[in-house]
Formats: C-alpha cells, structure tokens, sequence
C-alpha cells in the first residue's frame, strides 16, 4: 500500500530537459535574453520559439529522436508549464517589485547558474533565501503577509500544503500536543529550532494544569493517557516529586497505632488498583492480623477496625474477591 | 511558607525586584549599539541589536485558607546574530527561580516540585547552543551546546548534532551525554541519526534511529514516517516505530482538508502493539511511576468548520480500547472522549474572542470527566484584557469496575465514590509600556474539591524584548 501511495504521488515529472549551466557556459548569461522581462519587469516562460531562434539547426522535423534534445516524452502532449502547487497560491509574491528593488535573479534563485535540470530546488526556500534577505530590510519586512495572502496572525501556515491551521483557535490549543508528537515536520516549517516549545511551556501550563490538578486529579489523566503526559514530562518529573510529597489520602486515619488504619482497603480495594505501586515500588508490608485475631482490649467499632454497631462483621466487605491467605497467614 | 511574613512586603520586595531588572536592562539595550561596534561590517553585518531576544521577570503568589506562598521567576532567552562571517549564532534560554518564603512542607498545599530542591533557589539551562553554518561543506550545519532534539524520542542532551542537506535528501546525526532538569543522569548517553527524504512533490519519508543508554539500559529505537498527498485534498500520514527489534507502535491517518470550505476532517489509528515495562529506559512512558504499558489502540475523528471570518467551531470524538481486557487495570484503561469548542471573532467588540469549549471523557472504572471553560480577550489601545471561567468534574465510582456493588453502604468503601468539582475564574490585564515592554497582572481564583478548598494566584510580571 506504502509502495501504491508512494507512486500516486510521482507522475508529476518535469517534461523538459533543460541545463541552465549549459546555457551560461556557452555564453547565455543574460536571464533576459530567454526570459524577456526587462520591459514589464515580469519573466516569462520561453516559449518554444525562443528556443528554437537558437536550436532551429537541431530541430529536425523528419527525426521525431530530435524533439529528445528538450522533451523527455516527445509522443506525448507536452505540459510545460506546471500547475502551480497549492502551497504556492498563497503568495503575493511578484518578481516586479523585487526587479524594481534591484534584486539580481541570482540572488533568490540561488545555485541557478550551476544547475543542469529544472527541479524544485531553483525555487528560492524561505528560511534560506526569502527571510534573511527581508530581515536586513527591516522587522516589519519579515512579517508574514508581506508576502502571504492568508498567512498572517491568527492564521498559520499550511498543514503539509493544504490545511490552514489557525493556531489560536480552541480545537489547536487542545490537539497541538499530539500533533507536534506525530508530525514534527509541520512544526519545524515555521518553528525551525523547535525552542518556541520551550519558551512557551516554561512559563505556561495548559489550562487544566490548576490546583486541583496539582494536589490530585492529574493522576486520573495520567491513568487514563499517559502518552498525553510524556508530550512535555518524562518520567523523572512524576518520580522527583512523588518520592518527596505526601499524598492527600496519607491522612491520620490511614494508618498507626491508635487510628482507624484503612490503608488495606485503599490499596486492595478493588483489587485492581494499584496506586500504592507509584511511589512505593515493591510494597513489603506485614500479613494482616490472623482472622479471627485473638481478643484485644477496646472498643471494636470505636476504633475504627469494624463497622459502627457490627463488631463481628470483618473490617472489609466480603467476599473481597481474592483469597484470604493472600493477606492473612491463617 | 513564613505565616508572619507580611502581604505588604511579598508585593513589595517582588515589586521592587521587578523594577529593578527593568532599569538595568533597559540600560543595557540601550547601549549595546553604542559599546560594541561592528568588526565585520565589511560582509554586512553589524553588532548593532546584536543580540536579540526576551527577559522576563514574574512573581508568583498564592493564597488558601490560612497558607500562602511566595516565589520569584526570571526568564532569560536571546539568540545572537551571526558573526565570524556570519557563519556562527548562540542562542540560549534559562531559569532563575527563588522562593521568598522557603520550602513548603510535605504536606502543604503549595508543595509544588521546586520544593524538593535542597536551595530555596533553582536554575535551569533549557538550552545553550552554537549554531556553525557549513562547518565542512556546503548546506550543513553543526549545532555545539545544549540542545533538544525531537526524533523519535525527545532528549535534552549536552552534545552535538550535525545537519547535512544533500539535494532532495536531508540527513542528521546527534550525540552527547542525556540531561535532565529534574534528576541527575549519571553520564546517561544518547546518539542517533536520521535522513528524510522527498522523492516526489508530494511524498515526505523520514527514517529516524536512536539509542539511549541509562544505567544498565540500552534502547535503539527506529521511527519510519511517511506522508503523502493522495489526491488534491486528501493526505495519508504514518508512523511505524521499532523499540530493541520489537514492533512498538504504528499510526495511519488521513486527512480531508477543503480550503475553500475552510474545512478539515481527521481520521486516525494508532495501536501500541508490545507491552513496555523495565526492560525499557526511562524516557518512555512512565512504566516506572505507572507500571507496566499495556498494548492499546485509539481511534480519533475530528473535524473543524470555519464559519466566515468570525465563527468557527470543532469537535471530536476518541476511543481507546486495551487490546487484552486482562490487561486492563488503574493505568491502563478503555476511555472514550469527546470534545467541542466553539470560537467567535470581533462580534460585537472588535478585536476581541470568545471561546467556549467542553470536554468529556467517559472512562471505563473511573467514571467520567468533563471540562467546560468560556474565556474573553479584547485589545483597549494599550491595554489587553482577558477573563475567563471552566469548570471541571472529576467523578470516579471505583466500584463500577470490580462488582462489589452491595458494599455501597459500607463505610470501608464511601470513599470510592467520590466526585471533585474544580471551578476556576481567572482575569487578566497587560499594558503596553513600549512596543518590545509590557507589565502584565494575572489573577485567578479556584473553588474545589479537594482540600484547601479554596485558592488564590496573583501572576506580576515584567518583559521586554530586546
């Protein structure tokens, strides 16, 4: 299926051979004299004629393997001029107004001069090419919209070319945590160095991140997703913190000498919890009393140990679901 | 937390700290590009602004009952231009925290993990790095310093890490000593490599691999992504990771995203397939706090709809099911969760948004959640506004999941049924002082549940640009 998409997205082959060194090497190095921009400033596409005002000699009519010289598929119609990808229907770009600046076509079409085939990389990059030039020309030059139509504010870039994300919008604040965890690469177009993490979670916790959250119900989010924790927390963040602080159910009554130690049941109770297990790693604690124990002095319900006016009913419910020797020796 | 320390001076002392840094760094901006003069002005460059970046400095306190707490925060980020032919930029980003009143006790209400340092301060390098461009050839870069590094796991390491962009193909190689801010690593060491390639207009691969050594653990784990467009709106993306040769985990999903309907629909699938536990490190998900990871999957379809320029609304739902219900236990669960939120641009007041969201997640042997928060922005000239409320419940029924449901009367077992209610208000105002300054004042309030019931933040801070 990998091999399937893969190839889908791959008949979309230049159909020109062309050589821009080639060019150059022999002489053609005005930009101008193929693509004819100095009167309105707006280079255009060579149209086959242009070509063949110099290549007339080795165009033959009655040798189809001629029309190879250019074309890469001389049978077929010939599709020159590419659509314009979507992620480029954005910008507002016009080479006229850089002309005007005196910007020289080398200078954004970098490498040009060297290359022998027309590839995506003659498109100027706009981290490479297009910011650091606007940067010397000025903050305000480099805002987004000086250059993007619909880019700007509250409006990010394009999602892999096709989904405009707004960062501000509530559905983002919620999913962006996932998305940076599946496709760092959507980040990284605008967020380079990825430090725009750090810098913003530093000081700012997600919403939910209050004090409840704090002193008790992370634990729920942490049991229901954890993976949702590990987007910003590793593991020795949870470790550093539970191994110095109390929990709030340690109360008076969760265990000692003289009070009403239920501990047992917050920990068995169902037996399925294993929330003892965050901090203490292989609890090691002694059997429960024998049952029946052999009498004690005190008030059985008092104390806390059986329920309130049933002293002879077991201080859990029964059946607690596990066998009883697996707490009490007899 | 000193009981007698009074309010007048924890505003106070914060205050004048903040001031203080105010007046000192404006007089450093200013005199940076007078003091330091251009040495390669010749290739165009020049030490005017020649660093650039942010300081922030922010009091926090906080309020409950009859406690309260006290600390201080300085946040520092810059990144330099580039100098030595303009092939070398530093950039970096710390923390100074101190708290004003001393530790919080083990139990106290504001006990938060700076506590558990021994000093009443704490630093922390986030990063520190130089950046060399074409240290050997062209179109590579050498970062030096401390860094992150976010391939198939995230690592903060001391170290470095090599770009080489060749064509179509752009490769990487990393390694150093693994750090961390919360626990010392003892020479914990991590390498990888990584190539990404784009063989077409519209297919991305990526191939990442590290290894990260922790004690007595070593871990390889491989990461293989891939996107591609399949027809004009329509994308495929996937992830398929290997941890020590096993399968770990793979994701599928596929988007629709219409622009001009200003319009978008998710469907994913992702399946964690071998369980994790000790034979893991520990940066991968918390089988050391939380036990073992058990094998999962989760299904996810969300959609978003813009509606004009000033509406917007999104929603969507999530299942996530453990593959073998034996497996199934506090920290490994099925859940179900929806969301909606709903968004609204500049109605009535310009500049201003209004966004109301809810959450609900319906797990199974916890019982529910839900999440429900309204908040407000509006820009007045200078000033900018903002207040907000959520509410959210907690409601566990520990009981639902193991069948003792005649032992509600029991006293033994009342506690397992409990419900938390977290009522939250918050507003906030910022003022422009200069277009790179602004002075900001936070407050929110917080009714809930849990003990201390009630709780008090004041956020006072400071930051410039520079």
């Amino acid at each position: 299926m990998l091999t399937f998409l893969m190839l889908l997205g791959g008949c979309k082959e230049s159909e020109i051979h062309y050589s821009h060194a080639r060019h150059m090497e022999r002489g053609l190095k005005d930009c101008n004299t193929c693509h004819n921009y100095k009167e309105d400033l707006e280079p255009k596409w060579p149209k086959m004629a242009k070509c063949l005002s110099c290549h007339m000699k080795d165009f033959d009519t009655s040798n189809p393997k001629s029309c190879l010289l250019c074309h890469t598929r001389p049978g077929m119609k010939i599709k020159v001029k590419h659509p314009i990808p979507k992620k480029y229907r954005d910008l507002k770009f016009t080479h006229k107004a850089h002309l005007e600046n005196k910007v020289e076509c080398v200078q954004c079409h970098k490498g040009i001069e060297k290359s022998d085939a027309i590839t995506l990389d003659l498109i100027p990059d706009m981290f490479g090419t297009c910011i650091p030039c606007h940067k010397e020309r000025g903050d305000e030059k480099i805002a987004c919209n000086v250059c993007h139509k619909h880019i700007k504010k509250n409006r990010m870039p394009l999602y892999h070319e096709d989904r405009w994300v707004k960062h501000t919008d509530a559905r983002w604040i919620q999913k962006h945590g996932n998305e940076f965890y599946y496709n760092q690469d959507y980040c990284k177009r605008c967020h380079n160095d990825l430090n725009w993490c750090v810098n913003c979670h530093q000081d700012q916790k997600p919403r939910n991140h209050n004090n409840a959250w704090r002193r008790k119900t992370h634990g729920f989010a942490a049991s229901w997703e954890r993976k949702k924790c590990s987007v910003c927390h590793q593991e020795d963040f949870c470790e550093r913190c539970h191994t110095n602080t109390t929990p709030l159910s340690h109360t008076a009554s969760w265990g000692g000498a003289n009070t009403r130690n239920r501990h047992c049941l917050n920990c068995h109770f169902p037996i399925s919890m294993v929330t003892c297990t965050v901090c203490h790693k292989s609890p090691a604690h002694p059997s429960a009393i024998d049952s029946p124990h052999p009498p004690f002095v005190g008030n059985c319900t008092q104390s806390g140990c059986h329920p309130v006016g049933r002293a002879g009913e077991p201080p859990h419910p029964k059946p607690i679901g596990i066998n009883c020797t697996a707490c009490h020796n007899k | 937390m000193l009981s007698n320390f009074s309010l007048l001076k924890l505003v106070a002392i914060p205050s004048l700290c903040i001031a203080l840094f105010c007046t000192v760094l404006f007089a450093q901006t200013n005199n940076t590009g007078n003091t330091i003069t251009g040495l390669t002005e010749s290739s165009g460059f020049t030490y005017n602004n020649f660093v650039s970046g942010n300081f922030k400095a922010q009091y926090e306190g906080r309020w409950a009952e009859d406690e309260d707490d006290h600390d201080m925060y300085e946040y520092l980020r810059f990144k330099t231009k580039d100098f030595f032919n303009n092939k070398v930029t530093i950039a970096g980003s710390g923390r100074l925290s101190e708290d004003l009143d001393g530790h919080e006790s083990k139990d106290g209400a504001f006990r938060d993990i700076l506590d558990t340092y021994d000093r009443s301060y704490n630093g922390r390098l986030y990063y520190l790095y130089a950046d060399i461009k074409n240290p050997v050839i062209e179109q590579s870069s050498l970062r030096l310093g401390r860094q992150y590094q976010y391939s198939v796991e995230t690592i903060l390491f001391d170290g470095a890490k090599y770009e080489q962009q060749l064509g179509p193909v752009a490769t990487y190689v990393f390694g150093g000593m693994r750090t961390s801010q919360y626990s010392s690593t003892y020479f914990d060491t991590v390498a990888g490599s990584g190539v990404s390639v784009r063989p077409f207009m519209d297919t991305i691969t990526n191939l990442d691999y590290v290894r990260i050594i922790d004690d007595n653990y070593i871990d390889d784990e491989v990461g293989f992504n891939l996107w591609q467009r399949i027809y004009e709106d329509l994308n495929f993306y996937g992830r398929y990771t290997l941890l020590n040769t096993l399968p770990k985990d793979f994701l599928v999903k596929l988007s629709w995203d219409k622009i001009d309907w200003d319009a978008s629909l998710q469907l994913s699938y992702f399946r964690f397939l071998h369980s994790i536990s000790e034979q893991s490190n520990n940066i991968s998900p918390f089988y050391q706090i939380l036990g073992t990871f058990e094998p999962f999957d989760l299904i996810s379809l969300t959609g978003y709809k813009g509606l004009g320029e000033t509406f917007g609304i999104s929603s969507g739902v999530d299942h996530r099911s453990v593959i073998d219900k034996n497996d199934e236990n506090t920290f490994n669960r099925d859940y179900n969760r929806t969301f909606f939120s709903f968004m609204v641009n500049n109605v009535l007041l310009e500049e201003s948004k209004v966004t109301f969201t809810v959450e609900y997640w319906n797990t199974k042997g916890v019982d529910h959640s839900a999440d429900l928060g309204v908040d407000f922005d509006k820009k007045i000239g200078k000033f900018d506004v903002g207040a907000g409320t959520g509410y959210s419940l907690y409601k566990y029924n520990f009981d639902g999941s193991s069948g003792l449901e005649s032992l509600l009367d029991s006293e033994y077992t009342r506690d397992i049924e409990q419900k938390i209610n977290v009522r939250t208000y918050y507003m906030r105002v910022k003022y422009l002082l200069t277009k790179q300054s602004d002075v900001s004042l936070r407050w929110s309030s917080e009714v809930s549940d849990t003990d201390p019931e009630t709780y008090h933040q004041m956020l006072l801070s400071y930051s410039t640009n520079f």
